[in-house]
């Protein structure tokens, strides 16, 4: 091997590779989910396709290189790659995570040799499908869900393939957004293969392809060390999703999490079987999740590379929730991965307490809105993506109307919004007793109301929560449940599905409010001072100040 | 009565405050120190002045201004004492501050216990009024005055001592923030009130609230400083003119630094980078980067065509502020940077440091655990017989303890694992110094590393060859470098007007004209008050523009000066498409293109100040010789090493590596196969890849040889 200071100068310059890709995507996209929410990840990879370095943007993301990038080193070989090729692919069955979620992959070469490959991979705002934005609810077959591609080049030595940005231009709605959103992903990956190369030239390849492989074991290698430090034994842990967008009925994720020496088993096969509305998780998704919670609880700082994931195995049985068959539909699937974050921490939580959350909010309301704007005649989509609460800690509150778990983003500001799009926002704010009581209160909701100003705005959305609130830990209370309604407080007002597509109208609300989070530990045992301050501060109310945490006012 | 001709530069810092006198005609700077007294830090800052008239033999009266580096926005900060603040919101969204953009921090992406900072105003400070201003600037609900009204009450009541109002759209019609300033002026007298359209008038409505509130929160706190510090200035000097610096880089009036406190954060490393800009202008040099490192900071700046890169992107203390300041990235890396095995077996160094206290293990002061500084003295690059002048003894002994045991940890010898943490830092800086170069697009071949700080010189040749860059280069006077900026900056004002977007083909071209010619008037008239004349108030145009659908702008002066028209208006397009291509690779023709923003930087020029020249002598630097000691390389072990005082040191002559130039603050290390020139002005130049007689390489000489 090489020494380990070379491998850390190294991984260094990889992450710095991995940073610059990211910060091109952002700069150079056109829609607000990369500019603004920035929901996307980049990576390099060695030759085999493992991720050596990744950019810090979104763990569900990260996890489906694994799976992608074994399907392609299998489908081509060295020769059959040049420098300036991209390869794209969004087949959720392919390794992908669902059709919005688009992957770019270039091959990287040094003096005429492959090297390895840089990719990212970029949630676009449209790729065809039912609804604008690909983000409706109870849709049944993926053919629903928008443009599938298989391994396509895209790019042939540094040429687009016209015909194929002709194919994909005819599915999509707003096409000059999603191209210039495509050519920021190749933008991003080019920027990518030269700094590699950079790299190559600056340390020589056999010194980078063995810190290369010195990284992984050194990530493998920590992890083992970590898992080791636990007992051996079996945990269980569960939670539920409201529906699955057609059915009125509950549906389940198990786990059993094994330690076994310094490997852990991470056993889903008692989970529901496959739904017929898009819950469903793919693999790539499974997976990422199960690798989130390890690498969380048990050794949040080691470089997250394919190495971490060498002690893991996560079984599953096609056919189920957590492993679909083609032509299940799986869009709204981060509904069912954060199921399988809530299911793993609750397991853990019975052996090592001190290093898991109460439940969070659990879920990701994704919302699309697609019409005509009226001031300009144009086509237009809006996401909106929102946080919620994120658990009670055993040592501190849980964050308040955060991201949390497998998603990183931001939310796109009000202005930013108002001047792109027929949309006007009349509240962003959070809602009172919606983090569950604790020692350790859950973190809060929040709710965003969004005022329609075009006439028949399709509004598509995955959520959930609805039903089944956050749990608690340890005596903690469970979270508030989510809800959407149109025109509250109206005469008009109605609750609306968690999933689903609708038709709403000029001046129409839809009001989201998102789930809270659950609290860590009874209320008996907050601090009296803590209770005060939310209460000055509305983040708890005088009557639920009294009820759970037994405040007397003075 | 003498003629007020003398400029003193004071900065405070952690330890000291050093003051700068600058003779007026030669330029001479003379310098001298007091300890920083953290209760009333005016003490300090009159002890230095004290000090540094004595040492130049000059009297009060001769004084004709102070340029004040302050520290108390900054420290108030930090501490998180600064006022309270009562915030007034549009309805409806008054935990916009505190919801933020609702992503968790980096640190935080599988670590469930870190957060982001707290926002300055608890959630029941923040109240709403009843108003809003459409996306268009029109007026949507007229301002209900009697909801601002209920606000001030409830604020007297909860005796703010600051206000912020961020209303929605406001940098499109601050006509409803300005109303309700006056109620709540009215209401809550002597109370300040920061406004955000005056503030930070641009679009995204959390980062202008932070702004805003930030802003707020250090009002009160500037202004109580200013209240002791001014009438003291006056009674020892008389009528002064005072000046304070800014995080753009710039001076501002003590008036303008009351109502704009928030541009005083973090100005001392500013004054840093804006020191290194003057510094390459003398030398025809006008790409560089700045680098900064003390005992636990490294202060990183960029300069392009000799001008300090300015971001309206930046953050303090982990919050964003949306002001033009100058674009400094600062990694936790100094001489005081601990060095650790991780669990995996890796070698670390910091986060996390061992500062002043202990300090590292080498000072003597109970530390044990092996920093940066301890590796130094292991492998014989810094003499602990010569440290911060003699005044300070290193344990040698205790600095090879610390590294040994961390040696055993890794199963590696002493010299390798010392030589390790210099590696590995030097790779953290390296990364750090990417950040704000490669990232942005920028090729730092033909850059000059200008290096500074006490604990600069033993790293910046490594740093410096590591990113391939043209040279390194030491100033002389490392150690109180910083202060220089602050006598050679200008006086800046900046100005901003939002345009939210509008294509190009739809500007109106005498509109834009008209509003570069009212921002050029607010410039020129507040330098005129304040003493320039015309002939040194310079008025730079710049503007934001980004391709229609992008939300990230890129700002550049305009390349046409005076009156806008058409053909120039062209050229700043092409500018930009330029601009754009070199920052992200491609370049789509045809692509639509919108203003954001048009900005004006008022420049009122100080006399100029100019670094002494000595008598130049021949190349060979012998008489300047101390001694030799050995000193470790990785190529060769440890290798007998040529030691010279820099004060011995003669423009004209030339140090090869391997040597070590010692002085009293600071120590730099010449590597073997490099060669240290000794400028005019007393500089170390050390080119890297180049030839001796390379143009770039004798320029500097200029004089001197």
């Amino acid at each position: 091997m090489t020494d380990f200071i070379t491998m850390q100068v190294v991984r260094y310059g990889l992450e710095q590779v991995a940073d610059e890709m990211g910060y091109t995507l952002v700069r150079t996209g056109r829609s607000t989910i990369i500019t603004e929410i920035k929901d996307i990840s980049c990576v390099v990879t060695d030759v085999d396709g493992q991720t050596v370095a990744q950019a810090h943007h979104n763990p569900s993301l990260l996890a489906g290189f694994e799976i992608t990038m074994k399907e392609l080193v299998k489908k081509y070989r060295p020769e059959d790659l040049a420098p300036g090729d991209v390869i794209v692919m969004n087949d959720p069955y392919k390794g992908g995570q669902h059709i919005m979620d688009l992957y770019a992959i270039a091959p990287a070469f040094h003096d005429g040799a492959l090297i390895g490959f840089v990719g990212n991979i970029t949630h676009h705002s449209d790729l065809g499908g039912v609804a604008a934005g690909g983000v409706a609810g109870g849709v049944r077959e993926i053919y629903l869900e928008g443009l599938r591609l298989p391994f396509v080049k895209l790019m042939k030595a540094g040429r687009e393939d016209e015909e194929i940005f002709a194919i994909i231009a005819n599915q999509i709605r707003v096409p000059d957004k999603t191209l210039g959103d495509i050519r920021a992903q190749v933008s991003s990956l080019m920027v990518g293969t030269e700094r590699l190369a950079r790299m190559y030239d600056r340390y020589g390849p056999a010194t980078m392809q063995q810190a290369c492989r010195d990284l992984l074991d050194y990530s493998e290698r920590r992890m083992r060390l970590g898992i080791s430090n636990l007992p051996d034994g079996t945990w269980h842990g569960e939670d539920v999703i409201d529906d699955d967008g057609i059915n009125d009925r509950p549906i389940r994720v198990a786990v059993d999490v094994t330690v076994r020496g310094d490997e852990v088993i991470v056993d889903l096969t008692g989970s529901d079987p496959q739904a017929e509305g898009n819950i469903n998780s793919t693999l790539a998704n499974t997976h990422a999740a199960a690798y989130y919670v390890l690498i969380a609880v048990i050794d949040p700082e080691a470089p997250p590379n394919s190495g971490c994931y060498r002690p893991i195995r996560v079984v599953t049985t096609p056919g189920t929730i957590v492993n679909p068959r083609p032509p299940g539909a799986v869009a709204a699937r981060t509904n069912t991965s954060q199921k399988i974050v809530e299911a793993m921490l609750r397991a853990f939580s019975q052996v090592i307490p001190e290093r898991v959350t109460a439940g969070s909010h659990g879920q990701i309301s994704t919302c699309g809105f697609g019409g005509t704007d009226p001031r300009t005649g144009k086509p237009f989509i809006y996401t909106d993506i929102q946080g919620g609460g994120s658990g009670g800690r055993p040592y501190r509150d849980g964050r308040d109307g955060q991201d949390s778990h497998l998603p990183r983003f931001m939310n796109t500001p009000i202005e930013v919004i108002e001047r792109q799009f027929p949309i006007r926002i009349d509240r962003y704010e959070f809602i009172p007793d919606s983090g569950g009581a604790g020692q350790y209160r859950g973190g809060m909701a929040l709710r965003r109301d969004i005022r329609i100003l075009a006439d028949q705005v399709s509004f598509a959305r995955y959520g959930d929560r609805h039903k089944f609130a956050p749990q608690g830990l340890f005596g903690g209370k469970p979270g508030s449940t989510g809800a959407i309604l149109l025109n509250p407080g109206t005469p008009n007002e109605r609750s609306m599905a968690s999933k689903g597509l609708d038709i709403v109208r000029i001046n129409d609300v839809v009001s989201i409010r998102l789930p809270g989070a659950g609290g860590f530990g009874s209320p008996a045992k907050r601090n009296a001072d803590l209770t005060s301050d939310d209460l000055r501060n509305g983040k708890i109310t005088l009557e639920a100040a009294e009820r759970d945490y037994d405040y007397k006012p003075e | 009565m003498n003629q007020r001709t003398y400029r003193i530069a004071v900065d405070v810092g952690g330890t000291f405050t050093d003051a700068t006198l600058c003779e007026p005609g030669s330029g001479k700077l003379i310098s001298a120190k007091a300890l920083t007294t953290p209760r009333d830090r005016a003490d300090g800052v009159l002890d230095a002045i004290r000090a540094v008239l004595e040492a130049g033999g000059v009297s009060p009266d001769q004084v004709v201004e102070v340029v004040h580096g302050s520290t108390a926005g900054t420290n108030a900060l930090i501490e998180r004492n600064g006022a309270r603040v009562g915030l007034l919101t549009t309805e409806g969204f008054r935990d916009v501050l505190e919801i933020g953009r609702i992503m968790r921090p980096e640190a935080g992406l599988y670590d469930f216990s870190v957060d982001l900072p707290l926002p300055l105003v608890p959630r029941h400070l923040r109240l709403e009024a009843r108003e809003r201003i459409a996306a268009d600037g029109s007026v949507l609900i007229p301002l209900d005055e009697s909801s601002v009204e209920a606000v001030a009450e409830h604020f007297a009541r909860e005796k703010v001592e600051a206000v912020a109002i961020c209303f929605l759209f406001s940098f499109l019609n601050p006509t409803h923030e300005e109303k309700a300033a006056e109620i709540l002026a009215r209401k809550l007298p002597g109370v300040p009130i920061s406004l955000s359209a005056h503030v930070s008038p641009e679009i995204r409505e959390y980062e202008r609230s932070s702004t805003t509130v930030m802003n707020a929160y250090l009002t009160p706190i500037m202004n109580a400083y200013l209240d002791k510090l001014q009438p003291r200035l006056r009674d020892y000097l008389g009528p002064i003119r005072l000046s304070i610096i800014q995080a753009n880089g710039g001076s501002t009036t003590v008036d303008l630094a009351r109502s704009n406190a928030v541009t005083t954060v973090n100005s001392g490393p500013a004054g840093g980078v804006v020191a290194a800009a003057f510094y390459g202008r003398n030398n025809d040099r006008d790409r560089i980067v700045s680098v900064d490192m003390g005992g636990t900071s490294f202060d990183i700046g960029l300069i392009e065509n000799g001008i300090s890169k300015v971001t309206t992107e930046g953050a303090f203390q982990g919050l964003p502020v949306k002001i033009p300041i100058i674009d400094l990235h600062i990694i936790g890396a100094g001489g005081g940077s601990i060095a650790w095995r991780d669990p995996g077996g890796a070698l670390n160094v910091g986060p996390y440091s061992a500062a002043a206290m202990p300090g590292p293990a080498c000072y003597g002061r109970g530390g044990d655990k092996p920093t940066v500084t301890d590796a130094n003295v292991v492998l014989g690059r810094l003499n602990p017989d010569n440290f911060n002048a003699g005044r300070m003894q290193l344990d040698a002994d205790a600095a090879r303890r610390a590294v040994a045991s961390l040696a055993r940890q890794l199963g590696l010898g002493l010299e390798q694992t010392a030589l390790g943490i210099i590696k590995i830092v030097n790779a953290n800086m390296v990364k750090g110094i990417a950040a704000v170069t490669i990232l942005r697009g920028i090729d730092v071949r033909d850059f000059s590393l200008v290096s500074f700080g006490g604990a600069g010189g033993v790293h910046a040749v490594d740093l410096a060859r590591d990113l391939g860059m043209a040279e390194a280069v030491i100033p002389p006077l490392p150690g109180t470098f910083s202060a220089v900026g602050l006598l050679v900056t200008d006086m800046r004002h900046d100005y901003v007007t939002a345009l939210g977007g509008l294509p190009v083909d739809k500007a109106d071209i005498a509109a834009l004209e008209s509003h570069f010619q009212d921002m050029e008037k607010k410039g020129r008239d507040a330098l005129t008050a304040q003493g320039f004349a015309a002939k040194d108030i310079e008025l730079v145009r710049l503007a934001d523009l980004k391709v229609t659908g992008q939300t990230y702008e890129l700002s550049l002066p305009l390349p046409v000066h005076g009156r806008l028209d058409k053909a120039g208006l062209d050229q700043l397009i092409a500018s930009f498409a330029a601009l754009y291509r070199e920052c992200y690779a491609f370049f789509f023709e045809g692509e639509p293109i919108e203003l954001v923003n048009l900005r004006v930087s008022a420049l009122g020029h100080n006399a100029p100040v100019a670094l002494p020249h000595p008598a130049a002598a021949g190349p060979d630097p012998s008489m300047a010789g101390t001694g030799q000691r050995a000193v470790y390389f990785e190529e060769t072990g440890f290798t007998t090493t040529a030691v010279y005082d820099r004060a011995l040191l003669k423009p004209g002559m030339i140090v090869s590596g391997p040597a070590v130039i010692e002085e009293t603050t600071s120590s730099t290390l010449i590597p073997p196969g490099t060669q240290a020139m000794v400028a005019a002005d007393l500089g170390l130049f050390v080119p890297l890849g180049r030839p001796l007689s390379d143009p770039l390489v004798t320029s500097a000489m200029g004089a001197a040889s």
